[in-house]
């Protein structure tokens, strides 16, 4: 007994090093659905720090903000029902005064039911460098976040919400590793996953195109309005280039993404109201098989 | 002689989490600046402490940087094997354990190789547990060269600054 004491107290430094060690690599691997402890602490700690050192950097990015915010805005302008012209006003047709007032109706009443709604949020913390890129917004779950929430920049689709606290959250960046949208090209609707493979944060990779498909360079990428989480068509890049591997009947796209990661400072948090009914729907479907 | 490297440790942790975690130059270059406290605790630094205070002072970064436990492992391992590598690396005179080891006290040639040592280890591990496979190997191996050096470049810089006015 006295000879295994000596003995831990002799090599104390090993046991010490071997016991953390132990700990920290049990974080790192519990890190894939970050364990409870350490994303609270990360985002409440870290919260409160970098929300009061990113108000001073975010003054300096003000014009650039601004500018992307401009942008979005003509780009929402352009959508609503306004903007568009009303040919049926313009036609020398006798009957067009009647019908006109019926189709108004036809089109739009359908389409009023709000799906989505939206709630605007700061970048506190970002990161572009790593393999697994998370961002830290300003609000949390007193605010209404929840986990699975999609998270849209003013240049298209950006993230989803990971993990939330009282007063902040966490989003897995699209430039994650372990990130995986459904995604679509504009032209076909075609569907493919969007994913990233850790190289260049300004480059995905768009997974399971069939090659038989056409597709271009300069293609529009969007997503699919099949996850949940976003809503449809919401911009998330556009092909840089694509190649085919012999015996692989797949792409390989890569797609140049809309949103400049390095640049991220206002953003806005996607509510899915419809999310629990779609889900035990889902749920249904499986128990029945 | 506590009070110093308590402030070091102050020093490097601000410096880490408010701009070294912000330089994103080519989205590869990362620097660890803040393992200089590490390397510059004192050679006689009982083990139990400098393990202990590389492992408050990883967790503390990646509870800033959303790492969980991977700094933290990284530098536990350089301040575990630091005494090993200060014994390997040659001396033109004795070394005296009661000092620290910085470009004053140990010359230009023994104190880059050091410095280039525990920072090369240092990041290996980090990259490699970033990942945590080996598909991407030539890639992983690519951003450990280069964000070594930048966190070597620093470190030396740092020092030189020092250096200079204490001559």
């Amino acid at each position: 007994m006295l000879n295994l004491l000596t003995f831990l107290w002799k090599h104390y430094a090993f046991f010490l090093f071997l016991f953390l060690e132990i700990i920290t690599l049990g974080m790192v691997v519990s890190s894939g659905h970050q364990s409870a402890i350490f994303s609270y602490a990360s985002n409440q700690v870290g919260g409160q720090v970098f929300s009061s050192t990113e108000s001073i950097k975010h003054y300096f990015s003000l014009d650039e903000a601004n500018k992307q915010l401009q942008k979005e805005n003509n780009y929402l302008r352009s959508k609503i029902k306004e903007s568009y012209l009303d040919r049926s006003q313009g036609i020398f047709d006798d009957n067009a005064s009647h019908i006109d007032s019926l189709s108004d109706n036809a089109v739009f009443s359908d389409t009023l039911a709000p799906a989505f709604d939206y709630l605007s949020a700061k970048v506190i913390s970002n990161s572009v460098h790593k393999k697994k890129n998370f961002f830290m917004l300003n609000k949390g779950r007193r605010q209404g976040i929840r986990e699975n929430m999609g998270v849209i920049g003013p240049q298209g689709g950006v993230g989803i919400v990971h993990s939330v606290s009282d007063d902040f959250c966490t989003a897995i960046s699209l430039i994650n590793i372990n990130t995986h949208i459904s995604a679509k090209l504009l032209s076909n609707q075609e569907l493919g996953s969007l994913s990233w493979d850790g190289k260049d944060p300004k480059i995905a990779q768009l997974n399971s195109i069939e090659t038989y498909i056409p597709i271009k360079i300069g293609d529009t990428v969007v997503s699919s309005g099949y996850s949940h989480v976003f809503p449809e068509s919401i911009l998330l890049g556009t092909i840089q280039d694509f190649g085919k591997t012999a015996g692989d009947n797949t792409y390989h796209i890569n797609i140049k993404l809309s949103t400049n990661f390095s640049a991220l400072s206002y953003v806005t948090v996607v509510r899915n109201i419809y999310l629990n009914e779609q889900l035990s729907l889902n749920k249904k479907e499986e128990d029945k098989k | 002689m506590i009070t110093k490297n308590i402030l070091r440790f102050i020093f490097v942790l601000v410096l880490q989490i408010l701009i070294f975690n912000n330089i994103q130059l080519s989205g590869y270059i990362n620097p660890h600046f803040y393992i200089l406290f590490i390397l510059l605790l004192p050679i006689k630094t009982p083990a139990w402490l400098s393990m202990l205070s590389a492992f408050i002072l990883g967790s503390i970064i990646d509870i800033f940087s959303l790492s969980p436990g991977l700094h933290a492992s990284a530098s536990v391992l350089i301040a575990f094997i630091r005494p090993t590598i200060i014994s390997l690396i040659k001396t033109n005179s004795e070394v005296k354990p009661e000092i620290t080891p910085n470009l004053n006290n140990m010359g230009f040639r023994w104190f880059t190789s050091y410095v280039f040592l525990l920072i090369f280890i240092h990041h290996t591990i980090y990259f490699i547990l970033e990942v945590f496979s080996f598909r991407h190997i030539f890639d992983t191996f690519y951003h450990i060269i280069i964000s070594s050096f930048a966190t070597f470049v620093l470190i030396i810089l740092s020092q030189l600054f020092i250096y200079k006015r204490n001559t």
